[in-house]
Order: structure tokens, then C-alpha cells, then sequence
């Protein structure tokens, strides 16, 4: 355990329709500078989770609290000087450059009229960070899915939070823009960030989580550190296929056993 | 940003130089040099009627170009303009209703005015009622109903109405104008108007965290149904103080904001300003050519749209590169 818990959720309850729950008796905390990873698959909740956590959806019954506060007490833009999300899908409408679009993530810090030369600073300091200053002047509606990643999460760096929400930030990445945007996040957890993100993919916790839930039809079936946790039988119940494990030197990866293709 | 501030110089001499000569030269009745010079009575009289026009017709064109881009943004959709909500059908109503039963141009504005509040009123609590989609989505489903229901009703206005002498009025008051313009009209409504651009101007930032959407607008901390009530009840408030006077001119409203963005780009703080500044230099050119063109008045949309679609091509084509 690195620090104290900057989020911690008891007994979360939700649901869209009365009849059925999307998230039962979800309890979970996190740290600083921890990268935590909701696994599950696909409508198994965890969208919906994020989206409470990051105060996008409210109705929800249990107890939430944020840097020692009820996220209830919070308003909308006291909150989001703490917590940056970042969608999995997002329409731009306008063609904003990227530019723009990054200076929009100072939003919470500004008086909403006039912007500060420390907010163009700040901007200036994310283009360098990620490295994307031949992006600058680009359209954002334009970029390409791994472009547009990087930039989502420069806005929200541009919030200085101290916790990131991203959901599902990998999904339509090639290997190489996936890894990208892993190795990102590590990054961003080493400087004190709390990161928590989704994922279907039980191969991205367990190559940068610190600690992993497991959840399945709105329940954490499975928590803790993920080479102990993900285990094949384990894998097998939620995701209903057959894995198996492959480890090497410098890699763990779990992979779908297709029987009879077996080479 | 340096784009935008020659841009801006741009605007602002032509559009003052555009007061300037429609004030002094444009019109039926030829006014020389040496009349304005002494000061004739021809050149007062001239100056009383063209005047409050002028004016009129520049701060309408500009609140038209901001309403359009506040639209735009908010309604992420780039076909709004503030007719979406239903407002300018039910002016439309009002005025048309205005001219059936009553001969003074107070009642015509004033039953205006308010049938397009009133109209903007039932598609808010319309849209309350439905229960599909976001909040943007019905909004503009429920705009679509409450403009289709007063159009019904104008169509039974002109129905009814005298063709010889009520039916014509309808007519060239649907098709939008600034002949009834004096200085009443100026002086009740430009204070109304001119605090409405200042207010969606000084909105500028939030319109454009509303256009990313309700869910990316929270996580960044703007109560998006709060500030697009404020945006939609203040570009009411100068579209229908417009329309009331002027007839139905909504259509400079949605290619303004279009004309603009491939220069200054999205950001609606450079938006809003350059469309203001386009619109009111648009709206003044249509209007000179609408009263002068001919003996008669030619209807300004139709000026309008013989101005702007030409360009709307033009750069849309893409003879305007986007390189801030």
C-alpha cells in the first residue's frame, strides 16, 4: 500500500431500470499513485461504474468517497479539479485543433472568460509531455483512434487531477499505440496519480496493475494483484472459453485455447 | 491568433465603412455630396429613415451570426440555427395573426414577440415530457413538433385570410424585411438585442464545453443543463426581438457561423465575435440591395440567399484553407 485511499466505494448499488442491477455490493478502494484496472467483459458493469465514480451518473445507493469527502458533497466543478475522465467514445462536433482542445481541460481552473498565461503554460508542458506537438494545429474530428487517445488524455492532464478515470482507453489501439497509452499510464501512476481504467483484455492488468477487480454481471468476483489473481479456472468461469497461461522471462500473457486448432 | 485579429480588423472596417456609405448613398432617392454637406431637408429626412435601418438591419445580422454559432454548438449539430426550437414558426404565428385581426404594426411585433417566447416556453416543457434520448435530442424533437404545429397554424392564418389585402402582407412578412424598422423599434429593441451578444459572448467558453456533450461538460465542471438554458432563453431573447420587427430571417443565422469557422476555426470565442461582425456586414449588404435594387422592396431572404450560397459553395469547397 503506497499511500492513503484517495477512493473508496462501499456497498455500490445501481441500477438503470428497477428491475435489474447493473452493479451489486460493489465495495473497492484505490490508491495514490496506483494504477487499478476493472477487467470484465463486455456488459459486465464497468462502464457504468466509471461514469459513477467520475459523477456523470448519479442515483446511485451506497457510499462514495473521494480524498476523505462524500462524492455527493461535491458540485460539478469542485469535483472535476480532482477527477479528469476520460470517455471511451467522444463525437466532436466542431472542428477544434488540438490546441484548443487541450486548453478546454483547464476548464475547472478558470473563470471561464479569460484564460491565464499559466493555463497556456500548463497546455504547453502537456503537448511536451506527450510529445505531440506535430499535432498542435491539427483537427481533432481528423486524427487517428491512437491521435485521438493521446490527446483525450492530455485534456484531462490538463485538469491536473489526482485521479484519472479512463474508460476502456485501449479498445481500438494497434499493438504499438496500445502500448503507448499503457506505458503513458504507468507513467502518469508514478507521479502520484491515481489511475484507474477498464479494460475486456486480462493481458493489460497484468502488464501494468498494481491490483485488479475482476467484475462480472455487476459483481467483483476476484481482487488483489494480478499474476495471483487470474487464474486459468478463474478466466474460464467469467469469460467462458478455455485459456491458458504463457509466461516468459519478461512477460505474462493469458491466451485463448481454441480446441482443435491447437498447432 | 494573429489570423484572427487581422481578420477581425478586417470586419470591423468594412463593416463601419459599410454603415457609412449605405447611410450616405444607398437608397431610391439620390442624395448628393452637397446635400449632406448643408444639411438639407431632403438630407434629414433621408437620414431619419435610413438610420435606425442601417443600424437595425447590422445588430440583427450580428445577433443572427452568434445566435447561429451558439446554436450550432450547443445543438452539436451543424444545421441549427434558432429556428430548431420552434421559435421563429411560432413569431411567424403571432405575427401573422397580428396582421388578420389588427392594422397598427404594434400589435403585429408584440403578438410576434410573444408567441415566440411562448413557442419557446411549449418546447421546453414539451421536451420535459419525453422520455427518449439526451437532453439535446429532445429538446430538438420536440422544437421540430411545436414549429411543424404552428406552421399548421400560419397555413390556416393565410387560409382564412383577405387575399387581396391581408394575404400579401403574410406573405412579404414571412419572407423577412427591415422596412418597418423606425427609430421606436430601434430604441425598444437593440438594448435587448446588444445584451443578448454580450451575454452568449461572455458564455463563449462554456458554449464550447456544452458542444463535447452533457457526460465530457460535467467532468470538466459545467452544469450543462443550467448553461444551455441560459444560452438558448438569451439567443431567444434577440432572435425573437428580430423577428418580430423584421419578418421571418433566420437563415443568415445558420451559414454565418459556416462563412467563419474555416478562418478563425472552432473556437467559439473567436466564432462568436467574427460571426457577428460577418453578419451584421452581410445583413447591411442584403438590405441595401433589398431597398434599392428595385422601385419596390425585394424580400431580404431572398437577397440573403442570393449573397451567401455563392460563398457557402465557395468555401465549403474548400478555397479557404484551415491553418492557425
Amino acid at each position: 500500500m503506497k499511500g492513503k485511499h484517495v477512493i473508496e466505494v462501499r456497498n455500490l448499488n445501481f441500477s438503470y431500470f428497477k428491475d435489474r442491477l447493473v452493479l451489486c455490493d460493489v465495495n473497492f478502494f484505490v490508491d495514490e499513485g496506483e494504477v487499478v484496472t476493472f477487467l470484465g467483459p463486455n456488459a459486465s458493469g464497468k462502464t457504468t461504474l466509471l461514469k459513477i465514480i467520475a459523477k456523470a451518473i448519479t442515483g446511485f445507493s451506497g457510499y462514495i468517497e473521494v480524498l476523505g469527502r462524500s462524492l455527493k458533497d461535491f458540485n460539478y466543478r469542485d469535483y472535476s479539479k480532482i477527477v479528469a475522465y476520460v470517455p471511451q467514445e467522444e463525437i466532436v462536433a466542431l472542428p477544434f485543433n488540438v490546441y484548443e482542445y487541450l486548453l478546454l481541460g483547464r476548464t475547472p481552473h478558470i473563470n471561464l472568460i479569460f484564460v491565464d498565461r499559466k493555463d497556456y503554460l500548463i497546455v504547453e508542458n502537456v503537448i511536451n509531455l506527450l510529445g505531440i506537438e506535430n499535432l498542435r494545429n491539427r483537427l481533432v474530428p481528423e486524427l487517428s483512434g491512437g491521435e485521438k487517445q493521446l490527446v483525450k488524455i492530455g485534456r484531462a492532464l490538463a485538469q491536473e487531477p489526482r485521479i484519472m478515470l479512463l474508460d476502456e482507453p485501449t479498445s481500438h489501439l494497434d499493438l504499438g499505440n496500445k502500448v503507448r497509452i499503457l506505458k503513458l499510464m504507468r507513467e502518469m501512476a508514478n507521479k502520484n496519480l491515481a489511475i484507474i481504467f477498464t479494460t475486456h483484455d486480462p493481458n493489460e492488468a497484468l502488464m501494468i496493475s498494481d491490483r485488479v477487480y475482476l467484475l462480472n454481471e455487476g459483481r467483483i468476483v476476484a481482487n488483489g494483484i494480478p499474476d495471483e489473481v487470474l487464474s486459468e479456472k478463474l478466466i474460464k468461469e467469467v469469460y467462458k472459453v478455455d485459456v491458458t497461461y504463457m509466461k516468459s522471462s519478461n512477460a505474462t500473457a493469458i491466451l485463448p485455447v481454441i480446441k482443435g486448432f491447437q498447432s | 491568433m494573429n489570423r484572427f485579429i487581422a481578420f477581425t480588423l478586417l470586419l470591423v472596417t468594412a463593416n463601419i465603412l459599410l454603415i457609412l456609405l449605405s447611410l450616405l448613398f444607398v437608397g431610391r432617392l439620390p442624395i448628393g455630396l452637397s446635400d449632406w454637406i448643408t444639411w438639407s431637408w431632403k438630407a434629414r429626412l433621408v437620414f431619419e429613415v435610413r438610420l435606425p435601418r442601417i443600424l437595425y438591419a447590422s445588430l440583427a445580422g450580428a445577433a443572427l451570426g452568434v445566435t447561429g454559432s451558439v446554436m450550432q454548438s450547443i445543438f452539436r449539430n451543424p444545421l441549427a440555427s434558432p429556428d430548431i426550437l420552434g421559435v421563429s414558426s411560432g413569431s411567424a404565428f403571432g405575427a401573422s395573426l397580428g396582421i388578420l385581426f389588427y392594422t397598427s404594426a404594434i400589435y403585429v411585433e408584440g403578438l410576434s414577440f410573444l408567441m415566440g417566447l411562448i413557442s419557446l416556453m411549449a418546447t421546453i416543457s414539451l421536451s420535459r415530457i419525453f422520455r427518449y434520448g439526451d437532453e439535446v435530442l429532445r429538446l430538438i424533437l420536440s422544437g421540430i413538433a411545436i414549429s411543424a404545429l404552428f406552421n399548421a397554424g400560419v397555413g390556416y392564418v393565410k387560409y382564412v385570410a383577405d387575399p387581396y389585402s391581408k394575404l400579401p402582407q403574410i406573405t412579404f412578412w414571412l419572407l423577412g424585411s427591415f422596412g418597418g424598422v423606425g427609430f421606436s423599434e430601434f430604441y425598444l429593441f437593440s438594448p435587448l438585442i446588444l445584451s443578448s451578444i454580450l451575454i452568449l459572448s461572455l458564455l463563449s467558453w462554456r458554449i464550447n464545453v456544452l458542444s463535447f456533450g452533457d457526460e465530457i461538460a460535467r467532468s470538466l465542471g459545467i452544469n450543462p443543463r443550467f448553461n444551455r438554458f441560459l444560452s438558448i432563453i438569451f439567443s431567444v431573447l434577440s432572435v425573437s426581438s428580430i423577428v418580430c420587427v423584421t419578418g421571418v430571417i433566420g437563415w443568415l443565422g445558420l451559414i454565418t457561423p459556416h462563412l467563419v469557422r474555416p478562418i478563425v476555426g472552432a473556437d467559439n470565442r473567436k466564432v462568436i465575435i467574427s460571426s457577428a461582425l460577418l453578419g451584421s456586414i452581410l445583413s447591411i449588404i442584403s438590405d441595401d440591395i433589398s431597398r434599392s435594387l428595385i422601385e419596390a422592396e425585394i424580400p431580404f431572404n431572398i437577397i440573403v440567399s442570393f449573397i451567401s450560397i455563392p460563398l457557402f459553395i465557395l468555401i465549403l469547397r474548400g478555397g479557404v484553407k484551415s491553418e492557425r
